[in-house]
């Protein structure tokens, strides 16, 4: 049907129409949502809430992960930490450098007292009434037979290959000299040590004991429940300065 | 009409819409965008398709109107049946209505194709 009208005023109607929706549109948007868009816009923001929930989830388990193998990493450290430390302990008590205490005997060596050196008069000679540096050794040695576990002499401590000589009126304990009277401090099993001296081999007091009695050297031996042991460094650091080891 | 009239044309119905638009103090709440854009969509369509007709001479005023109006009523009862049932069926709309757009003017640019490559008004009367 062919209508007066023509284009133009198609042209103008549909031109404006279509602007006018555009510039409402493009005015400021009210809140309201059709529930259309809302539902859209939540299940939008649910997916994307679930997708972080889900990396979250991961991470965090892999963080879990992390800090149980730190945890085992840790604790593998801390067992071989105390191994270490249990092999340092027992090195040092090797050396000698721990001190310790605990139950065993204890032995005073001293020379005879004069008046008793004097009776015997000139006929003897002197040296059977003083006590010597093999005495102090055959004692130590046979504490240590004894199963002493720490041995120290006047406080200086006996350590492997530790050396006694003898410097005239004094005895050299490594290169620390001491004099009598001399009180050996051993730990160990007190009645074992005990009888290591007094009751020998054959149930009588060893030879040393005997012969050092005769001759009224001061040997006695006692047993104790806290015998206190320095270690080696102790008596060291307080004679000298610095020491090479 | 030749080229420049129908612009100055669209350009004023622009300007009126605009004018029109700001004066009534009204915006598209955002849930309604997908009406408005449909709309829009519509309207283009009809527009590019006037003036296809009306070069095909083929341009009719009530053919224009009622096209617009049905489409319109057509579409938008898409969109309120979508909002409905939570299903995005205005997307049809949009893809009908998008292509119409585009296969409209792919029609305009063919008859100034089909213009240009006939020599004199003779032949071209002849040929219409």
């Amino acid at each position: 049907m062919r209508t007066p009208a023509g284009l133009a005023p198609a042209l103008l109607a549909g031109c404006a129409l279509l602007s006018a929706l555009l510039s409402m549109a493009a005015a400021p948007q009210a809140q309201a949502a059709t529930p259309l868009e809302q539902t859209m816009q939540d299940r939008d923001s649910i997916r994307a809430l679930d997708t972080d929930v889900s990396t979250l989830q991961t991470q965090a388990d892999a963080l879990q992960q992390d800090i149980r193998a730190v945890q085992a990493a840790l604790g593998e450290q801390q067992t071989r930490a105390a191994a270490l430390q249990g092999e340092l302990d027992q090195t040092d008590r090797m050396a000698g450098e721990t001190a310790l205490h605990g139950p065993g005997v204890v032995v005073r060596l001293a020379d005879a007292p004069r008046e008793r050196i004097q009776e015997a008069g000139s006929f003897y000679d002197i040296n059977w009434f003083l006590v010597h540096d093999r005495d102090v050794l055959q004692v130590v040695n046979l504490l240590k037979e004894a199963g002493a576990e720490a041995v120290s002499i006047n406080g200086v401590r006996m350590v492997e290959g530790t050396a006694i000589h003898c410097a005239g009126p004094a005895i050299y304990v490594r290169d620390i000299s001491l004099t009598p009277p001399f009180v050996i401090s051993a730990i160990g099993d007190g009645d074992r040590l005990y009888d290591a001296i007094l009751k020998g081999d054959n149930g009588k007091p060893v030879d040393i004991y005997q012969e050092l009695q005769v001759f009224g050297v001061v040997f006695t031996v006692e047993k104790q429940e806290d015998i206190m042991i320095p270690g080696s460094t102790t008596t060291d650091a307080a004679r000298r300065a610095s020491h090479d080891r | 009409m030749n080229a420049l009239r129908a612009l100055l044309l669209a350009l004023i119905g622009l300007f009126i819409g605009l004018a029109a638009g700001m004066w009534l103090h009204v915006g598209i709440p955002a849930g309604w965008s997908v009406y408005a854009a449909v709309a829009m969509l519509v309207i283009v369509h009809a527009l590019f398709g006037a003036i296809n007709d009306h070069l095909e001479d083929t341009f009719t005023a009530g053919g224009f109107t009622l096209g617009l109006c049905g489409n319109l009523v057509l579409a938008l009862a898409l969109c309120v049946l979508g909002d409905r049932l939570a299903v995005p069926v205005y997307q049809a709309a949009i893809v009908y209505f998008g292509w119409g757009i585009f296969s409209n003017f792919a029609g305009i640019r063919r008859h100034f194709v089909r213009k240009s490559r006939l020599k004199g008004p003779i032949e071209w009367e002849n040929h219409k």
